[in-house]
């Protein structure tokens, strides 16, 4: 690419400016503030910025005191056609024309595409970082190798000067461990959002689950009210229905109770007269008989009862004189015993003159009898005596059968007397007169003492009227019952009911415990559904958070992951052709003093092939400060190559070598101008270091 | 004359999506605003408030609520409020308005829900006020009552919260009212809800949607108003008292015009106030205004609003990037290369896009780009 023409207007201190250029080095001379950062940053803007932008500090690089913004025309060449570019900022004009066949684009993404393919560099940073050396830029490479290699680093990484792709990998590992991080007491943000969300989910859960309990209470406190409703009601007409058959139950009672009455009453009065009948026919029947007093009875029995003793005492008497007429008669002396003593006295008184024989036997003949006689004679003697004794004694028995008959005659005689009372033929007929009236008399007692029970204490007339009474009452009970009598229930029947009726109202106080319950637990209950809200919108909140977290956490992982890729693929690919371009470069720089560089990879840094050491030596230690800044240019210039693929853009130097001695910015003058073969070199400067070296001088005006 | 106070769509604890912690604020500030419309119906000494369902946003109401909402109405004391449930309160089987204690239910308060009487008289002032709640969320139910011929006061008033049926995107299930109902109903008054606009709905009979007393989302144009009807035999007067005090305003802003952060938040504190609700879109490319922290912004301005979200828009102008115009020897031209390819195969292109321009700004030393949780 080589640039042509530049028109400014109103561009900083440049307005109405027109500059043109040429190829090789062109040495532009200007004091300090005489515009040449003013002149780069045109170039820059006019290759890169897009006119239609708002962007403050474009705007802010229109001339002082003018109200439109600049303009700005670019006339330049690439691969052999002639190109002219125009930018307006302040209408947001836009046009590139080919000047040999008059093609004119005035869309946006069509001429930066053929403007970047005519620079080969694709934005200004990497123009910055590449085709632009800034002012001092060596000069803060003095310090160490450590800074040559992270710069060339960066370049390689294609990014701005400043920035390492190695640095920006660190840099997103940090980030993403910051937002991973999960700590204990100091949390990580994730995590903290995380726990807030969690505490805000567990909230809202326990709100919402009160929320539908209380939801559910209400509705049930609904149902429940709505059913103590029916309950009441359903309540009441079983309840009147009991109520009912009560009374009628106890109006049957009372009707039973009466009609009982009655009946007793009744038939109470139907015992009473036949009692009475009985007693009437009694009292007759007693007529018949004579009322025996019972002691002239008891005399009559006791009369009897001796005469009957004192006869029996006679007939003792009579048989015993009998028995004594009988043993006088025994004891008698029979003839033969008279016989039989007279015969024994003669018989010893024949025999006595006999004696004189003495003959033993005849006396003992005569004393045998003379014993008998003895013994028969006193026998004889005693039984005169008892007969006497006998006779005596029957004579005393005839004093007391007189005795005797005295007593019966007494006693006949009252017992007389009393039957002459009743005027009764006979004791006999006394008894049964008194047996038979007494015992009439007995039934006649027992029938009164009954008909007495059947009165039961009343008398007949008041028992009579109590009938009357009760009947009438039976009659208004009966005229009572007539009415309710339908609401009468069997007793099974009547018992359902009831136990009915007691479920229901327990059903009902069960229900009414219920609602008393639920209402107490729905005033105690708080929370509410603004709770709810309020956590709900706190959550909304946190989990967006999150999510915007999170999804940042995946940017930055496929950031880091490409980034990392990136980084290996360019390291890998571009080293070695970096190593080529700069070998050569350095060749060239060195008159063929140093020709092979190489890098290591990962660290970036690099190593020099000397031929005097014969060996790959650390050039900071090996090398002059010289060299090395022929390296770094040698370096960047491979690397210009490299990025802009044999493109060429302009190279923009601004006072590169300012702080140079006077041999290290002849040695750099050389590879410049070497360089200025290849590349348009733009060198901006204020001294005069340069002077004679340059294929075009351009004097900026004070 | 009778003068009554119309309102409706108060929706007392009402949930603000999206709101954040600001949700707990409007819903104070509602009360307040319920608070202001009781104040009114005192110092305005009307007879009779008017609500068209909606007091409450949700059945779900805490005892508080509650006792809030029964305490500004006692406070009314002998003024009569007719209130009937809406679409949010509906008058369901575990509705707010069931079972509320006695000992705190205003004796002024009449909830027009019985289906057998769905309306109350006024001896004072000849007058009845017809309503029957809406018994679900949704129905196609009409929810407009009946007015009784038999039954001949001076004034008969009617409470209805549903939908009109004018317009096509009208839904037949959102308790639909049409305008032959209303022309035909008869009645003096015809009180509105569900709308959240004020709108006048017809001439004869006069029948309004009141609107929400206050405005309860963006866009959400013609709330914050109250009605004061005064009746007279033969002529209807309708007064519109506003009442909305929160502005729910939404901006649109720029980046690139803004070169630091505190430009950008002194555009924004220009809309400051205690009741506004305002919501920024930052468009365009942040980077130049260095804005790297919105959170911040709205941090240090959170006092200043009653609630401030600044959604960040802004379009990365990297977007375009493209790796063709990028040598693959560099890192940064690999890098685009193989988060194209990758993102070839991905859904959520949108991540590799962020991804892309991440890796990008990193590379070209976006120093300013700053982790905006760090």
């Amino acid at each position: 690419m080589k640039i042509d023409k530049l028109n400014l207007k109103r561009f900083g201190k440049l307005d109405k400016f027109e500059l043109g250029f040429d190829q090789g080095i062109n040495l532009i001379k200007g004091d300090n503030e005489a515009g040449k950062s003013t002149l780069v940053e045109a170039l820059t803007c006019a290759l890169y910025d897009d006119p239609r932008s708002q962007r403050k500090e474009l705007k802010e690089k229109t001339s002082w005191g003018f109200q439109k913004d600049f303009e700005m025309k670019l006339d330049f060449e690439a691969e052999g056609q002639s190109f002219s570019l125009e930018k307006n900022f302040d209408n947001g004009f836009l046009r590139l024309s080919k000047k040999s066949t008059g093609e004119n684009w005035e869309e946006r993404n069509k001429v930066e595409d053929i403007v970047n393919q005519s620079i080969g560099i694709p934005s200004k940073e990497f123009f910055y970082a590449t085709a632009c050396v800034q002012q001092d830029e060596m000069t803060r490479l003095d310090s160490s190798i450590e800074a040559i290699k992270d710069k060339l680093e960066s370049l390689v990484t294609g990014g701005e000067d400043k920035v390492k792709a190695s640095t920006v990998i660190e840099d997103l590992k940090e980030r993403l461990q910051e937002l991973k991080k999960i700590g204990t007491r100091n949390l990580g943000v994730i995590q903290k959002l995380q726990k807030d969300r969690d505490e805000l989910i567990y909230e809202l859960d326990k709100v919402r689950n009160q929320n539908n309990k209380i939801k559910e209470s209400r509705s049930q406190l609904t149902e429940i009210l709505s059913n103590l409703k029916k309950d009441k009601s359903q309540v009441e007409i079983k309840k009147e229905l009991l109520e009912k058959a009560e009374q009628a139950a106890r109006l049957e009672e009372k009707q039973r109770e009466f009609e009982e009455r009655f009946h007793d009453l009744s038939s109470r009065i139907k015992q009473t007269q036949q009692s009475e009948r009985a007693v009437r026919k009694l009292r007759e029947e007693s007529t018949k008989y004579i009322a025996v007093n019972k002691e002239d009875k008891d005399k009559v029995d006791e009369l009897e009862a001796k005469l009957k003793f004192l006869e029996e005492k006679r007939l003792g008497l009579v048989k015993e004189e009998e028995e004594l007429k009988n043993v006088i008669i025994a004891c008698s002396p029979s003839k033969s015993l008279k016989i039989f003593t007279l015969s024994s006295f003669f018989l010893s008184l024949l025999l006595l003159p006999f004696a004189i024989f003495l003959k033993p036997l005849l006396w003992a003949g005569i004393a045998l009898s003379f014993a008998l006689f003895i013994l028969l004679g006193f026998r004889l003697y005693t039984r005169k005596n008892e007969k006497h004794f006998y006779l005596r004694q029957i004579e005393q028995k005839k004093i007391r059968f007189q005795e005797l008959d005295k007593d019966t005659y007494e006693l006949t005689g009252c017992l007389k007397n009393i039957l002459k009372k009743y005027d009764l033929v006979s004791s006999q007929v006394l008894r049964e007169n008194y047996e038979h009236y007494r015992n009439i008399e007995r039934e006649i007692k027992n029938e009164l003492s009954r008909y007495e029970g059947w009165l039961g204490g009343r008398n007949a007339r008041e028992m009579e009227n109590e009938l009357k009474e009760v009947t009438k009452e039976l009659a208004l009970w009966d005229e009572k019952a007539k009415d309710i009598e339908r609401y009468l229930l069997k007793r099974e029947d009547f018992l359902g009911l009831q136990k009915e009726v007691r479920d229901l109202e327990e059903n009902k106080r069960s229900l009414e415990d219920k609602s008393i319950a639920l209402k107490k637990e729905l005033e105690m209950a708080e929370s509410g559904v603004e709770l709810e809200a309020s956590l709900e919108e706190r959550l909304e909140q946190t989990e967006g958070t999150l999510g915007e977290l999170k999804r940042k956490i995946e940017v930055y992982e496929i950031t880091l992951e490409c980034l990392e890729e990136a980084r290996k693929k360019v390291i890998d690919s571009s080293a070695g052709t970096l190593e080529e371009e700069t070998s050569r470069l350095l060749k060239q720089i060195t008159n063929g003093k140093y020709d092979k560089v190489r890098f290591d990879k990962n660290s970036f840094r690099f190593e020099i092939y000397s031929d005097e050491l014969k060996g790959w030596v650390d050039p900071q230690r090996n090398l002059s400060r010289g060299t090395l800044d022929q390296i770094y240019l040698a370096c960047r210039i491979a690397l210009l190559n490299l990025i802009s693929e044999d493109k060429k853009p302009v190279v923009i130097m601004d006072d590169p070598f300012v702080t140079f001695d006077k041999h290290r910015r002849e040695n750099a003058l050389k590879l410049l101008k070497t360089l200025s073969k290849k590349y348009q070199i733009l060198l901006l400067t204020c001294h005069d270091f340069y002077d004679g070296y340059e294929d075009r001088l351009i004097e900026l005006p004070e | 004359m009778v003068k009554i106070l119309h309102t409706a769509d108060i929706h007392l604890g009402a949930k603000f999506s999206g709101l954040g912690r600001g949700g707990d604020r409007l819903r104070a500030h509602l009360k307040k605003t319920f608070m202001r419309i009781i104040d009114l119906a005192l110092e305005g000494k009307v007879d009779l408030l008017l609500i068209a369902g909606d007091l409450f946003n949700s059945n779900q109401v805490s005892k508080t609520s509650l006792g809030f909402a029964l305490g500004e109405i006692s406070r009314l004391g002998k003024i009569n409020v007719c209130l009937i449930p809406g679409t949010h309160d509906c008058y369901d089987s575990y509705s707010v308005y069931r079972n509320i204690p006695p000992d705190i239910f205003p004796s002024n308060l009449h909830i027009l829900v019985d289906e057998e009487k769905p309306f109350v008289y006024f001896e004072d002032f000849n007058l009845m006020v017809y309503g029957k709640g809406n018994k679900s969320s949704r129905s196609k139910e009409r929810p407009l009552p009946i007015l009784n011929d038999k039954i001949k006061p001076r004034y008969n008033i009617a409470l209805a919260h549903g939908s009109l049926q004018v317009l096509s995107k009208s839904q037949e299930d959102d308790h639909p009212i049409t305008p032959d109902d209303i022309e035909k109903s008869g009645f003096d008054y015809i009180a509105l809800g569900h709308w959240h606009s004020l709108q006048e709905v017809c001439e004869k009979p006069r029948a309004f949607y009141s609107g929400s007393p206050e405005q309860l989302k963006f866009g959400e144009k013609g709330a914050g108003n109250i009605l004061i009807v005064e009746l007279e035999d033969n002529y209807t007067k309708v007064e519109r008292i506003r009442t909305g005090e929160l502005k729910w305003e939404e901006i649109e802003l720029s980046a690139e015009k803004f070169r630091n952060p505190s430009e950008i938040l002194r555009e924004i504190e220009k809309h400051k106030g205690e009741n506004n609700i305002l919501r920024v879109n930052l468009k365009g490319d942040k980077r130049i205004s260095g804005i790297d922290n919105l959170s911040e912004i709205e941090e240090i301005l959170a006092d200043h609003f009653l609630y401030l979200e600044i959604v960040d828009q802004t379009q990365n102008y990297l977007e375009e990037l493209c790796s063709k115009k990028f040598p693959s020897h560099t890192v940064a031209g690999q890098f685009l290369r193989i988060i194209e390819e990758r993102a070839a195969e991905e859904k959520d292109k949108g991540k590799y896009q962020e991804a892309k321009a991440l890796g990008y700004l990193l590379l070209s030393g976006e120093k300013d780009f700053k982790d905006e949780n760090r």
